[in-house]
């Protein structure tokens, strides 16, 4: 099954590759949107990707309520597990 | 038993818009137009009507002003009828150079595959189609052949691409049952159909007074659009008076026809404020555009709007609250469907 450190690392790399930066210096502390500038029809994209890739469905307001690498992971890796 | 406006509200997000700081303005350069909609704000209906087109450098001056103090993204054409408009290529061209999106409000009478592309090259970000049943148009006698009208412009839209496209219509008594109709053809043709706005019938021009007859309980239709489209709301815009609902919203994305889910409240808040912290402006809907994998991946978002427009009550006008719709005329910002009362000589100001 995946782990929760997979799920960051795939979150951190689709915003870097987005945005054009360095998915180190992402602090997973920090709200992607507002620190980043990471666009709500990004979140929206980064979202599909995960669905494909873990084969779940996730709530379209996930990715908006929950703004930090860490927040969104743990709540992605909830739904992967139930 | 059904919510109250007052219940409804206390779980959605209030849309902060004011006068001076809103996602949108509203222009309309002509007030011809080619049909006699029933309760049309413009009046053309009535017999003292008066078409006429508005200059352009006037147009552009208004276009200044919402830029400049009203901290628009949006621009929303209207009318009359705009693809009558002499000039309205240049004018979306003009909107399109300062980098803010236009919406064009039509009733696409004159909308072909030609002039869609014209006024996609322009830059043009979204049509709104008004049609309903009552325009008198030929062929269209009922919801289901008014229908097959609107599955014409979904099918023109596919083949031009890369414009949006969303219908609007007016709902009184008469009509209401009609949203069980809508809702499945809306739903299903959601990979092209952006927005659809359902508006409260008013007739609220001068000396005119809304017939009993034809008026029905807000939260009847929110109940019904709601429960037709199996949709969530997110967020509303108040009224200035009471803490009735002027403007419901809802966004839901859809997955190869399927529904995904409705934004929440929360979401959409977070939304707005991320993008006015980023870009300084409100949005009007969220996303404001769509990427290549969300569309290769078959993900649209539908989003639906109620609006009930202001009424006169005993303390004066219930406006809308920071009124979306609002024109810049003669140095004073007022709410478009009372433009005709404050010709006749009312003081309303959009607060």
């Amino acid at each position: 099954m995946v782990t929760l450190e997979e799920i960051k690392q795939f979150i951190k790399k689709f915003v870097a590759q987005t945005l054009n930066i360095d998915s180190q210096s992402i602090n997973e502390d920090l709200a992607i949107d507002a620190s980043y500038g990471f666009e709500s029809m990004d979140a929206l994209s980064l979202g599909a990707e995960l669905e494909d890739w873990l084969h779940i469905d996730l709530d379209v307001s996930l990715f908006f309520e929950h703004r930090t690498v860490n927040e969104l992971a743990a709540t992605v890796m909830k739904q992967v597990v139930e | 038993m059904a919510k109250t406006q007052q219940e409804l509200a206390k779980q959605l997000y209030r849309i902060p818009w004011i006068a001076y700081n809103n996602a949108n303005g509203w222009i309309e350069p002509t007030t011809h137009c080619q049909l006699r909609c029933p309760g049309c704000f413009r009046g053309v209906c009535e017999d003292d009507h008066r078409a006429e087109h508005v200059d352009l450098a006037e147009l552009k001056n208004q276009i200044t002003f919402f830029i400049e103090k009203r901290n628009v993204q949006n621009i929303s054409i209207g009318g009359g009828e705009p693809l009558l408009y002499p000039h309205l290529t240049e004018l979306i061209e003009h909107i399109t150079s300062l980098g803010i999106n236009s919406f064009l409000f039509t009733n696409a009478v004159l909308l072909d595959e030609q002039k869609l592309n014209e006024l996609k090259q322009a830059g043009l970000n979204k049509v709104c189609i008004h049609i309903d049943k009552f325009q008198q148009r030929a062929g269209i006698a009922d919801e289901h052949s008014a229908n097959r009208l609107r599955a014409g412009y979904c099918d023109l839209f596919r083949r031009v691409g890369g414009i949006k496209l969303g219908f609007i219509m007016s709902v009184s008594s008469r009509n209401m049952d009609d949203v069980e109709i809508l809702a499945p053809f809306f739903i299903e043709n959601s990979d092209i159909v952006d927005l659809v706005t359902f508006t409260v019938y008013k007739e609220n021009l001068p000396g005119k007074t809304l017939k009993q007859n034809l008026t029905y309980a807000y939260e009847d239709l929110i109940n019904r659009v709601e429960k037709a489209f199996d949709l969530e709301y997110c967020a509303y815009i108040g009224k200035i008076l009471n803490q009735d609902i002027a403007w419901m919203y809802a966004a839901t994305l859809y997955r190869n026809g399927k529904k995904k889910g409705s934004f929440s409240a929360e979401a959409f808040r977070n939304i707005q404020e991320t993008h006015l912290k980023e870009r300084g402006r409100y949005l009007f809907e969220p996303p404001d555009h769509w990427s290549k994998t969300l569309t290769e991946k078959k993900i649209y978002r539908q989003s639906v709007i109620l609006i009930d427009g202001p009424d006169l009550t005993p303390e004066g006008w219930n406006l809308c609250d920071g009124c979306p719709d609002s024109m810049y005329i003669d140095g004073k910002l007022v709410p478009s469907c009372l433009l005709e009362r404050i010709k006749n000589g009312e003081n309303i100001l959009t607060r």
